[in-house]
């Protein structure tokens, strides 16, 4: 097991200096080259400073001591300072808006889990069944969706026609006067909706697979053997075949953290929270380059995170890589 | 096993059995002949501006309603179908096309290429897509034409692992062995042999991979960084159901209606083909 | 130019990089409290105000990305006042529920939109083309549909209502019959079958940039194109990011035309913007307008502080402009802010309604949010 983990681990290296040739790639792939839209902006900025900027960013020097400069400041995650006008080091801004959109999506995450797991089980369980029927319309219309159309009727919804849920933000405006409980309760109220819409996606997906997974499992032998041995209907499936059903989850959870990513870009802009996706939108519209790389190299690393979770998992699961 | 019209034959009547399946190609075939025929379906001009006419809701001149300059929005929406299955098609293309060269060249010839390629597979699998297809615009500038190739050359990878994984157990078949025998060169077997018998997945990819490649279209429309105003797209229609939400109902529920339609329609079709082609599902 | 705390910055060798610009202290009737980036700006009123303490204690400036959330929020309570879109004004504000919680407001904008010509774009150099183009588009169609009615022309580059604004100068109907005498004056007889103008075997067609994101200049260049195809010219829409728009295009003179704005200051002073000096790259003349008569009013207006002489000076050279259409001045904007009914005090103005601030309260009875002390 340990053999498997430390190999993965080393299959990631390779991977991160991908990460970085590519993204080396993408910024001089930019009008104007990496400092371009910072400098022209200011028409204040003269043929000199655009010079010393250009010594500064080592722009100057042949392209693969540029690509190992970038290298090294991608190491230690020193992305530049953002183009925009506070002009804070990309870093810091991404690193004060990660823990709500992490927090967002280990939510829907965990709301997938509790959710699609229970319906896809009972599913497979009861194929052919009004619910099986039901829940597999439910599945399909959810792949089709566009979830953004989907966050803008369930606003008007649950926002302006119903009142019971705010529509943006994370936090009311006397969020600070209000006691723990209820500064817990305001916050949770904000996040129903983004959470909601962030997991629905992943729910149509993981009910889907549980249910295929499941059905899989149920007309294995043991499952048989465990029903001729004369146990009740509920120890085969709880204890038997859904154990073995369920080890894949991790993965599948793992698996899912780029398209979360992505999807946060959709949810923030559209209920105005200030997370991760949201500065990505904003940086994108306004061409911030350094922050663009920024957020881009951290979602991968993130995304390699996730991956050698679910690797994890798999390998927790499959008691031929355990053992090894 | 290559060109035996039996299984051909037994193929489409599975296909065409499955009644989802088909109801999935009726909507897309509606949908074809809506964009190759716009002039059948609506009778005025999309870009057509009619200040008095303003946000008006569905009625007998304007069966879906008029936008925020008057513009009737079935017109719009049919043009906008243009868009979105142009966008789908080109960018699935690609997306094919690219694939298909990996997966074939990585399991044929496996080895350092096999490694190589694969490694890069995993490294663009990294990226967030979304992500990584905002960045790219971002770069450039959002015009059709690049948006259909960042889709498709973001969306290879799948592609490419399936055709890998197929060719991989392809070659080792007796047929390929036969053919070597009589002298057939490694293009030959690839072409005549290996890639008609990956057809059937990635067929199924095609299909399930226009559906996203639209999803992602309207995405990027509805955000700003699609489609440009003022050519339609079923995405930016939306864009405007937004800022219009609570007066004009009728800019938000239909496009988004449409394409929830469309997607389906390809899901349904795709999903039908994965089943109508693998042999294990027989008699299910 | 604002006074800054000399004892807080002179530590620091560059000023701008100093702490003080994410917590900024400065002699206002507000002091800074603190900056959520992304989510608001909390400031309380200052006690050592030199107009007196305002009354009310607390000001939190939110972040809101988008007009139609920020709109759900006013309605919801999470927002007092915010600027209306003409939509918003319009049509989603005159419920009897709405009047009776809130006050809207209506003022004319410093500022107004144009169409701008490269003058030295071949086709642009000849002013019955720019004259042309000004009776094609239709103003009246960009009042009513870009802000469904509420503006006005813009006849010139000042504010109408305001001392230095010339009523009378040549004004410019919707006239496409003109448009095409004018536009076949200049040369552009034939149509093509595609309905458009031809000229030397080449055919009136353009390309008009626009900032994107911008959904009133969007709308603005999609009824232009409609007004300008009536009389045969095809006219190509291109929305850029604005940084890019800036950079790329306007900076290097990279265009054929564009659909701007300018804001309209209080002094009348528009030296940067038509004189013939001002017209290098990443100066403000980005049209390249030069004429040598604008030029000397406009070092008149600046050189004296005599009133009548600087308002004869600059009513010959919206005059001129008139005539000449460097620009098509299209509109002037009003500004339509909505502030919730509980704040007393406001006066309207043609200044706005948040010129005198300090002097907004709340009686007791109706106070929602209280700062605890």
């Amino acid at each position: 097991m340990l053999r498997y983990i430390s190999r993965r681990l080393l299959l990631t290296i390779p991977l991160l200096v991908g990460i970085s040739l590519v993204s080396f790639l993408m910024m001089h792939m930019a009008p104007g080259g990496p400092i371009g839209a910072g400098t022209d902006l200011n028409p204040k900025a003269t043929a000199e400073s655009r010079a010393r900027l250009k010594a500064y960013y080592g722009l100057d020097r042949p392209l693969h001591v540029q690509y190992g400069r970038w290298l090294g400041r991608m190491a230690t995650l020193d992305f530049g300072d953002s183009f925009s006008p506070d002009g804070r080091p990309v870093v810091e801004k991404i690193r004060e808006r990660i823990p709500i959109t992490l927090t967002i999506n280990v939510l829907s995450m965990g709301l997938i889990f509790l959710v699609a797991i229970p319906v896809g089980v009972y599913s497979a369980v009861r194929k052919g069944s009004l619910f099986d029927r039901i829940s597999t319309v439910a599945v399909f219309t959810g792949f089709a969706i566009p979830t953004f159309w989907l966050a803008l009727l369930m606003m008007i919804l649950f926002g302006v026609k119903l009142g019971w849920l705010p529509i943006s933000g994370i936090s009311s405006l006397d969020h600070e006067s209000l006691g723990t409980l209820g500064k817990i309760a305001d916050r949770g109220r904000h996040l129903v909706l983004p959470v909601l819409l962030a997991g629905f996606g992943g729910l149509a997906g993981m009910s889907r697979y549980t249910r295929s997974n499941m059905l899989e499992v149920i007309r294995q032998d043991y499952v048989a053997t465990a029903r001729a041995k004369g146990l009740p209907e509920r120890t085969v499936v709880f204890r038997h075949a859904m154990r073995n059903a369920l080890l894949p989850v991790i993965t599948i959870l793992g698996l899912s953290v780029p398209d979360l990513l992505g999807g946060s870009v959709i949810f923030e802009t559209i209920f105005a929270i200030p997370g991760m996706g949201q500065l990505f939108y904003q940086g994108v519209m306004s061409r911030d380059y350094p922050l663009i790389m920024g957020i881009l190299t951290i979602g991968a690393f993130l995304t390699l995170l996730g991956n050698l979770l679910a690797d994890v998992g798999y390998a927790l699961a499959d008691p031929r890589i355990r053992q090894g | 096993m290559s060109g035996s019209p039996g299984i051909g034959r037994d193929f489409a009547r599975r296909l065409l059995r499955n009644r989802l399946a088909a109801a999935g190609g009726a909507v897309i075939l509606f949908f074809f002949l809506v964009s190759a025929l716009p002039g059948l379906f609506a009778s005025h001009d999309p870009n057509r501006i009619d200040i008095v006419n303003i946000l008006r809701p569905p009625s007998a001149a304007h069966p879906l309603g008029t936008d925020d300059l008057g513009r009737d929005v079935l017109a719009r929406m049919v043009h906008g179908a243009r868009v979105s299955l142009k966008v789908g098609f080109v960018a699935v293309g690609i997306a094919t096309v690219l694939g298909l060269l990996v997966g074939l060249l990585s399991g044929f010839y496996g080895g350092w290429a096999d490694a190589v390629l694969m490694r890069f597979v995993d490294m663009m699998l990294c990226f967030p897509t979304f992500f990584l297809i905002l960045s790219v615009i971002a770069f450039l500038e959002p015009s059709i034409w690049n948006i259909m190739a960042v889709i498709g050359l973001t969306g290879w990878m799948g592609v490419a692992r399936l055709v890998r994984a197929e060719t991989l157990s392809l070659k080792e078949r007796d047929f390929v062995a036969a053919a070597r025998a009589q002298g057939a060169g490694d293009a030959r077997i690839i072409f005549r042999h290996v890639l008609p018998n990956t057809l059937a997945p990635i067929l199924v990819a095609a299909t399930l991979g226009v559906a996203g490649a639209i999803l992602t279209e309207s995405a990027l429309s509805f955000l700003g960084i699609g489609v440009q105003p003022p050519t339609p797209s079923w995405g930016n229609i939306l864009t405007t159901g937004k800022d219009n939400i609570e007066y004009a109902w009728w800019l938000s529920v239909f496009p988004g209606l449409a394409i929830l339609v469309t997607v389906l329609g390809y899901n349904l079709l795709g999903e039908g083909i994965r089943d109508a082609a693998d042999p294990r599902l027989k008699g299910r | 130019m604002h006074v800054l705390p000399k004892h807080l910055l002179e530590q620091y060798s560059d000023i701008s990089k100093s702490p003080l610009n994410k917590k900024p202290v400065g002699t206002g009737p507000y002091r800074f409290i603190e900056w959520k980036t992304g989510e608001k700006v909390v400031f309380d009123a200052s006690p050592d105000y030199f107009e007196g303490k305002p009354y009310i204690a607390r000001v939190i400036t939110r972040v809101i990305p988008d007009q139609a959330t920020m709109f759900l929020e006013l309605k919801t309570g999470g927002v007092d006042i915010m600027t209306l879109t003409p939509p918003q004004y319009v049509r989603q504000t005159e419920t009897a529920d709405f009047r009776k919680s809130f006050n809207k407001y209506k003022y004319t904008a410093s500022g107004y939109t144009y169409l701008g010509f490269r003058l030295s774009h071949p086709w642009f150099r000849e002013k019955r083309v720019r004259q042309a183009i000004a009776h094609a588009a239709d103003k009246k169609a960009l009042i009513d549909g870009v802000l469904l009615g509420l503006g006005q022309e813009a006849t010139g580059p000042y504010k109408p209502g305001t001392w230095a604004h010339n009523p009378n100068v040549r004004k410019y109907p919707h006239d496409p019959e003109r448009a095409r005498a004018l536009l076949a004056e200049a040369g552009w007889k034939e149509k093509g079958k595609d309905g458009i103008l031809k000229k030397d075997g080449q055919r009136f067609e353009f390309t008009v940039l626009t900032n994107a994101g911008n959904e009133a200049r969007a709308k603005t260049a999609a009824i232009l194109q409609q007004n300008l195809a009536e009389v045969g010219i095809a006219m190509k829409i291109r929305t850029v990011e604005w940084a890019a728009f800036i950079n790329e295009f306007i900076d290097k003179r990279k265009f054929d035309a564009v659909i701007l704005g300018w804001n309209i200051t209080p002094d009348p002073d528009q030296f940067d913007i038509w004189h013939s000096s001002k017209t290098g790259p990443k100066e403000l003349n980005h049209v390249g307008f030069a004429n040598t008569d604008v030029d000397r009013l406009l070092d008149e207006g600046r050189g004296t502080f005599d009133l009548e002489k600087r308002k004869k000076a600059y009513f010959r050279i919206q005059e001129i402009l008139a005539e000449e259409q460097p620009y098509v001045f299209l509109f002037v904007p009003e500004a339509l802010p909505v502030v919730h009914h509980r704040f007393r005090g406001i006066v309207p103005a043609p200044a706005g309604i948040t010129y005198n601030f300090v002097k907004w309260y709340v009686p007791e009875a109706l106070r929602k949010h209280q700062v605890q002390p």
